[in-house]
């Protein structure tokens, strides 16, 4: 999922995941005044139930978020915003959750009673749907919004030919596995059949993406019609989930007030609402302020220290390390950037450590350079897939030898490629207002400099816009930006890397990749499932296409009034469970 | 005066209609709503550009396209196509309201300071009160915007936690929770910015009102009105200050521009969605038409004040009515 976040605001897309091995090590999430003396803390099992309490009913909720919500799809490329994930986790439901916890994913007993594999040949997975089950307008949640998500995503790799080719979706990794969907019991049933083993196919409908009404698309057009045009530009009316919204200020503030029509347990807050703040600077004055109760932007050093000095007001705060992780790409729709040599060399120059140590690492010496795609340090079956190509070291003397060997001139002073074009100046973008990647990409633009290529650092308002359709030529030609996991650490990268898939912003593609990363989607073993993405891993590396940078901590700020907050560092973010906030019964 | 008032308005409708061909000029020449098509990879469709050129008039000449886009405006109320998915003309009388607040009462309170403190500072000339306001003038001066909006969150926070409850709010024109919208709530948000934008305008126009007072209290008609026997009641407020204003106001309704500009940064600072909000996304989404209302808004508003700056100049000195 694009992770656009405030100030900062990272993009990232439906991407890695984590299977946490029970043995991982440090405590738990930081609690008041910050686990381990303000550094970050690998998340553990204990995650899923820090700060839990009983909730009071009533009460209003002011949770930050840090960029207007453009596009109301997540399931599409444009809309796939981690900011409007943190609306919709209570809008539109899903089969299951991600749990803070960031490995096991929880069954949504609300919207189901069962999920069930059925078979393996085919693989048949069966859904009972809850019988009271409803949309807000009182129509029923039936398999017609489940066969409505499959037919809407189900064009890719192992489908070319899918109902809705012209969907413009963000990723489909197992939709486009299924055979066919159905309905019976009067539409409560729905079972999937698949052409091909999908292992992850818990992250179908839901986990972050939920189910949207298919009776409203069926209004609105054709498949094409409803999902590129009808949810992504309309405030959403109807709603699935604990709340609904009540209104849409652009810019200032996304109201929330309880669904009247909602099948399970009611939530406790009267009215949540969500306040757009663009400038992360000022959401700990609005803290501090009490203008609003949560706030979860990237952290920064003043801005963890200003947290950190309201401890006697009763701010909480949680600093993590969970599924995200900061990353250049580059955008080989430039011809210039095809070539394999440069991408090696720029890469090469790059010097993560010393990019951690002027960011970052200035409040949380935890945080390591990364070495892999997919999986994180504290997961099992991580292993270092860059350090071996010399990517990401800063070794600048290597990196011109390489340009030198594939005949490049002038290096070090003006680029010219071996076809004897100059090298022109790139462009590198950030998301506006973010401090920590503005200094990333003002360290890149050293770092080419020394090569001879000229780097032009400027930002963007619009993360999704700048990386997807919106702009059908790329704005970009090098781009910092975050991949949020989820727990399928497998299908949840798979369409980054893909040919032609969905977040594969930067045309990247290698038959061989494709084929690895089928594999490993269609496995259920998690031992397969790593060996294959791990190939993966390191191939990426020799194609110089992607530097991982390292893994984000999360930072979650918020009054020790209120109970059942906590932070969930995946796709779905702290609100995965806003039904629950409320005021704690001593408060 | 209803001769001179009508001619300042007839002289004043030339000045608007060149404007707007100036401001569009500038944005023709320096903005290109399509250049998102052509980034870094392959040119798009002829198809698609000629679609997308056809969406933003750019299939049209220069003045056909002017002319296209000033009688939308005024025959059919159409400001023209925007991709922020909004109707321009809606939206930024929208967050016009919402700044004229802010720009209004600054305004309001930066003129009664500024003619106090100038008034005292020059009664009481080379005194420890006028050395005083003269440094509170100056140092307001030289506060960036953004740094004295900085400084006055912190301060209301502050006096909030001293006062056990909120008065001050730091973030937005208005609040979502109980009470959204209420005047108190509104009240609450326009406190800080609008300190901010009004010390700003006070400490010039306070050192201006100074000079302006001193130049006409050392002149021979007060000392003659002194002589006369007049209460100085009477000197200061009637005979002095009135004439000493004349300028001020020029000075004032000059001003309105600089003050909108001050408003985009205090507005950037309070998180305020109003015009500063409005043209800083439009820049940088190369929203043409979008820019271009906000330029003739913000003109017209100029044109406006400066109407009616000449028209107080002439109500408070009535021999330039005559000129």
């Amino acid at each position: 999922m694009l992770r656009n976040r405030r100030t900062a605001g990272y993009a990232a897309v439906a991407a890695i995941s984590s299977v946490v091995i029970a043995a991982c090590g440090g405590s738990s999430s930081g609690g008041s005044g910050g686990g381990n003396g303000g550094s970050s803390t690998p998340i553990t099992a204990s995650a899923d139930s820090y700060n839990s309490g009983t909730a009071q009913s009533g009460g209003t909720f002011t949770y930050v978020i840090e960029a207007n919500p453009a596009n109301w799809n997540l399931d599409s490329a444009e809309g796939n915003n981690f900011n409007t994930a943190e609306i919709l986790n209570m809008i539109y439901p899903g089969v299951y959750n991600d749990l803070p916890d960031t490995t096991n994913v929880q069954l949504n007993t609300d919207l189901v009673t069962s999920a069930t594999e059925t078979s393996t040949n085919p693989q048949t997975v069966v859904y009972k749907i809850n019988p009271k089950a409803v949309w807000s307008d009182g129509v029923p949640i039936t398999y017609k919004d489940f066969q409505y998500a499959w037919e809407t995503q189900d064009t890719g790799p192992n489908n070319p030919h899918g109902h809705c080719p012209t969907c413009e979706i963000a990723g489909n990794a197992g939709y486009d596995q299924i055979k066919s969907v159905s309905g019976s019991d009067g539409g409560k049933t729905v079972t999937v059949v698949f052409k091909t083993p999908f292992g992850d196919w818990k992250s179908l409908f839901g986990a972050g993406y939920g189910l949207m009404p298919e009776h409203l698309a069926a209004q609105h057009g054709s498949l094409a019609d409803s999902f590129n045009n009808y949810f992504s530009k309309t405030v959403p009316t109807v709603s699935g989930g604990p709340f609904e919204i009540q209104s849409f200020k652009s810019n200032q503030a996304v109201t929330l007030v309880p669904n009247p029509k909602y099948y399970g347990a009611a939530p406790k807050l009267s009215k949540l609402i969500f306040r757009i703040i663009t400038d992360a600077s000022a959401e700990p004055t609005a803290l501090q302020n009490h203008e609003v109760d949560a706030i979860y932007p990237q952290p920064e050093l003043d801005l963890v220290d200003q947290i950190k000095a309201l401890a006697s007001q009763g701010v909480k705060y949680q600093l993590d390390l969970g599924l995200d992780w900061e990353h250049f790409d580059f955008n080989l729709h430039n011809k210039f950037l095809q070539s394999l040599p440069l991408r090696q060399a720029l890469f090469t120059a790059v010097d993560r450590q010393a990019i951690i140590a002027r960011t970052v690492g200035q409040f949380d010496p935890n945080v390591k350079v990364l070495n892999n795609r997919f999986l994180m340090p504290d997961q099992a079956g991580y292993q270092d897939d860059v350090t071996s190509t010399g990517l990401g070291s800063g070794d600048i003397a290597a990196a011109k030898e390489i340009l030198t060997k594939a005949g490049y001139k002038g290096v070090g002073t003006k680029l010219v490629a071996p076809n004897g074009q100059t090298v022109p100046a790139f462009t590198m973008k950030y998301t506006v207002g973010n401090t920590i990647r503005q200094t990333e990409c003002d360290l890149f633009a050293q770092y080419a400099k020394q090569l001879g290529v000229t780097v032009n650092v400027s930002s963007t308002d619009d993360l999704g816009a700048s990386l997807t359709h919106a702009d059908p030529q790329h704005d970009y030609d090098i781009i910092v930006f975050a991949w949020v996991g989820t727990p399928f650490f497998a299908s949840g990268s798979a369409s980054n890397y893909n040919t032609g898939g969905g977040n594969n912003f930067g045309g990247y593609s290698n038959p061989m990749v494709d084929k690895l990363m089928k594999q490993a989607v269609a496995s259920s073993d998690r031992n397969v499932q790593v060996a294959d993405v791990n190939k993966v891993d390191l191939q990426l590396s020799k194609d110089a296409y992607t530097l991982p940078l390292y893994q984000k901590p999360t930072f979650l700020a918020y009054y020790d009034k209120w109970v059942n907050i906590r932070d969930n560092a995946t796709n779905q973010g702290p609100t995965y469970n806003a039904y629950q906030w409320g005021l704690g019964q001593s408060s | 005066m209803f001769a001179y008032a009508v001619k300042r308005l007839l002289l004043a409708i030339p000045t608007l209609i060149v404007s707007t061909f100036v401001i569009f000029l500038i944005c023709a020449s320096f903005m290109n709503p399509t250049s998102f098509l052509f980034g870094h990879g392959q040119p798009p469709p002829p198809r698609v550009v000629a679609f997308e050129r056809h969406k933003y008039w750019l299939d049209q000449a220069l003045l056909p396209r002017y002319w296209h886009w000033i009688t939308g405006i005024v025959v059919h109320g159409r400001w023209g196509p925007s991709d922020q998915g909004f109707n321009i003309g809606h939206e930024i009388f929208s967050r016009l309201w919402v700044t004229s607040r802010l720009v209004i009462a600054a305004m309001v309170i930066a003129a009664v300071l500024a003619v106090i403190v100038g008034v005292i500072s020059a009664v009481k000339q080379y005194s420890i009160t006028d050395y005083t306001l003269s440094f509170a003038g100056f140092l307001f001066l030289s506060l960036p915007a953004f740094w004295l909006a900085i400084l006055l969150k912190e301060a209301g926070i502050h006096l909030n936690t001293s006062f056990g409850h909120q008065v001050f709010d730091t973030i937005g024109e208005q609040g979502f929770g109980s009470g959204a919208g209420s005047f108190s709530d509104i009240l609450s948000h326009l406190i800080l910015p609008t300190i901010t934008l009004a010390l700003i305008s006070f400490a010039s126009w306070s050192r201006f009102n100074r000079g302006s007072m001193l130049e006409v209290l050392n002149s021979d008609y007060i000392r003659l009105a002194r002589a006369k026997g007049l209460r100085n009641r009477t000197v200061m407020v009637r005979h002095a200050l009135r004439t000493a204003l004349i300028p001020m106001i020029t000075v004032m309704a000059l001003d309105i521009a600089a003050i909108f500009g001050s408003a985009v940064v205090t507005e950037t600072v309070y998180q305020w969605h109003g015009m500063g909000d409005f043209l800083l996304t439009s820049i940088q989404k190369q929203d043409q038409f979008a820019v271009l209302a906000w330029l003739l808004v913000a003109g017209f508003i100029v044109i406006l004040f400066n109407l009616l700056a000449d028209l107080l100049y002439a109500w408070l000195d009535p021999r330039i009515r005559y000129d």
